[in-house]
């Protein structure tokens, strides 16, 4: 938390030093959640009724009309405030064709963008590609352990809840064409938030998108980079970090027109895995979609769909999946008290294909407000 | 005698006839207000100071950048408009006096643009009963919606070139915003009678046949009213009221 508060304040010093144009803002949200009673990992406070909180304060400063400085501080509930976004960007090197950015920033993977904060999601929670933790650590695992890990909810997520990575990114436009590329610390699954890729290679980033008619964008994005993090055990077989490989890709889509707004996002992505016996390829495909419809001023209602399935590999001679398939409905409606005042009332079904399918269904009802 | 008798008789009619048009356009509320026509309050407007560096909202666009094409070189910039004075200055009257007046609104419908990520004029007064067009001038999306107690309403996402139109029957202040673009703000200024006007970019302004009577002048500057004064209004006085802010 000191150092989290040290950089912000930091931040805001040297902004007002440089005589930067500052502006904070920043989105609070307030909920209470029920979910069912069960051991499921999604499941919250064991299925009692709870209350929570999150907060998240935006420090913009313009140090000139090309340079600006940018950073979110994020709190959830008693946890340590940390920093999800501290970047400096410099744009129109080379007009809108070149920009730069250097610093720890959601990377070009998707287009969850703002939707991520509880004012402009739709609903509570985000889709299960962004959420859910898979049954594989990057750590060096078992065949057994991947096994026992099912439906547990201790690995990594598919993107790491938004992808925030330490890096740097150009991007541009020429056109209707979008491109960014970026190098970042960790991996699209493993970040190197909270030194969990702490591993020296890098993670490659390339993302186009496209715009062909005003309301709709499709994009596209394809990343590489070494996952398993640096215990300094030497691996199976005296390979090195860099030959086990997260390679992952998506294709994305926006369309809106009128008071009718569609997203949605597929990805698959493929790790290379030292299990103990052979190294194993292991993938998934995840996908979600959803969609929000103002029926007049203030009310809106929207609904998700999101989804996971795992590949299959050997146990004990019998082909399972590495990880419960998941399918996963939510859907909720909106109130805006005013512009900047929401209020949501969600309810999400969960269910786990495969397995044994834990109850963590869930109601909520949140209040969120924008500053 | 019977010519004189005829003659007599076609005066008086006419003369009863006359009394009887006077009469008629007496009650005829157009008449009443020309008759009382005075008329005119005019003056001028004077900024000390611009505000425009101070107020200028930064907008940075954090998290579409890697989403799709910006329209020129947008990301980083504010709403990056600097208004003109007569975009963003109203004069207007109120009273009991004007409450009472009845005035048709225009049948032109007057534009609240959406150009260059701004809405233009930043305040737009007009009639109650008038009907505002919303244009969209941007190679991009906009959704102008408001929340405001005298018209709430949300046009939703339409593209360039389009328009769509909203009509506001009752008076008040109306805010309106871009649920895409946080950094855009306008306000419609319903007002009860005819007696406003913007000025001209020099701060010259004049209301016209104004009624008599003791009014509040009002002067609204950007997003609200900066000053308020009394202003009584005779019969053939021209009263000037300047402002500075």
């Amino acid at each position: 938390m000191k150092k989290g508060l040290s950089i912000l304040a930091v931040t805001s010093v040297l902004l007002t030093y440089t005589n930067a144009q500052v502006r904070l803002s920043g989105q609070a949200a307030a909920y209470g959640v029920k979910s069912d009673r069960s051991s499921a990992p999604r499941v919250v406070n064991k299925g009692k009724p709870t209350f929570g909180w999150r907060f998240d304060l935006f420090l913009d400063g313009r140090v000139t009309d090309n340079v600006v400085a940018l950073a979110n501080v994020r709190v959830f509930e008693d946890e340590e405030i940390y920093i999800d976004y501290l970047a400096i960007r410099i744009t129109d090197i080379a007009g809108p064709a070149l920009n730069f950015q250097i610093g720890k920033f959601d990377m070009p993977f998707g287009n969850l963008d703002e939707r991520r904060f509880p004012v402009k999601n739709f609903l509570f929670g985000l889709p299960l590609i962004y959420e859910y933790r898979m049954s594989m650590p990057n750590q060096v695992i078992t065949r057994a352990d991947l096994l026992n890990n099912r439906g547990r909810g201790i690995g990594m997520r598919l993107i790491d809840l938004g992808i925030y990575d330490i890096g740097a990114m150009v991007f541009g436009d020429v056109g209707r064409l979008h491109y960014a590329a970026a190098v970042s610390n960790g991996t699209i699954s493993a970040t190197s938030n909270r030194q969990m890729n702490n591993n020296n290679d890098f993670n490659k980033i390339v993302r186009l998108a496209y715009t062909p008619m005003m309301g709709l964008t499709i994009g596209g994005a394809g990343a590489i980079g070494a996952y398993l993090v640096d215990s300094g055990i030497p691996l199976p077989r005296n390979k090195a970090i860099g030959d086990y490989l997260q390679k992952i890709g998506e294709v994305d889509i926006e369309f809106s027109r009128d008071r009718f707004l569609l997203n949605g996002e597929a990805v698959y992505s493929e790790w290379k895995v030292p299990l103990e016996d052979e190294d194993a390829n292991l993938s998934v495909i995840g996908y979600y979609g959803e969609a929000k419809y103002t029926w007049f001023p203030r009310f809106y209602t929207a609904a998700r769909v999101s989804g996971l399935r795992f590949s299959q590999l050997y146990f004990d001679g019998v082909k399972r999946r590495w990880d419960y398939d998941m399918f996963e409905i939510e859907a909720g409606i909106g109130y805006f008290l005013d512009r900047n005042t929401l209020v949501k009332l969600v309810r999400r079904e969960t269910c786990t294909l495969g397995g044994t399918d834990p109850h963590d269904d869930l109601t909520a009802i949140q209040f969120a407000v924008a500053f | 005698m019977t010519n004189c008798t005829t003659l007599h008789s076609v005066l008086k009619n006419l003369v009863g006839l006359w009394v009887l048009f006077y009469l008629t356009l007496c009650i005829s509320p157009s008449f009443a207000q020309q008759t009382k026509r005075v008329r005119e309050i005019k003056g001028r407007i004077t900024i000390a100071r611009s505000d425009d560096d101070v107020a200028r909202p930064l907008s940075v666009d954090r998290y579409s950048t890697h989403r799709m094409p910006r329209t020129g070189s947008q990301s980083n910039r504010s709403a990056s408009s600097t208004y003109k004075l007569s975009e963003k200055a109203v004069i207007y009257l109120e009273s009991e006096t004007l409450k009472g007046q009845k005035a048709s609104p225009p049948a032109s419908h007057p534009l609240l643009d959406q150009k260059d990520l701004t809405f233009h004029p930043q305040v737009l007064p007009i009639l109650a009963g008038t009907t505002v067009d919303f244009p969209n001038r941007d190679n991009l999306f906009h959704n102008v919606f408001s929340y405001s107690q005298p018209r709430e309403f949300d046009l939703g996402r339409y593209p360039t070139g389009e328009s769509r139109s909203v009509r506001f029957d009752r008076p008040g202040v109306v805010r309106v915003y871009c649920d895409i673009h946080a950094q855009m703000n306008a306000t419609i200024l319903v007002l009860d009678n005819p007696y406003f006007a913007a000025p001209d970019d020099e701060g010259n302004y004049s209301i016209k046949n104004v009624p008599e009577g003791v009014h509040t002048i009002r002067f609204w500057y950007g997003r609200e009213v900066v000053e308020s004064r009394t202003v009584t209004v005779r019969s053939g006085d021209a009263a000037t009221v300047n402002f500075t802010h």
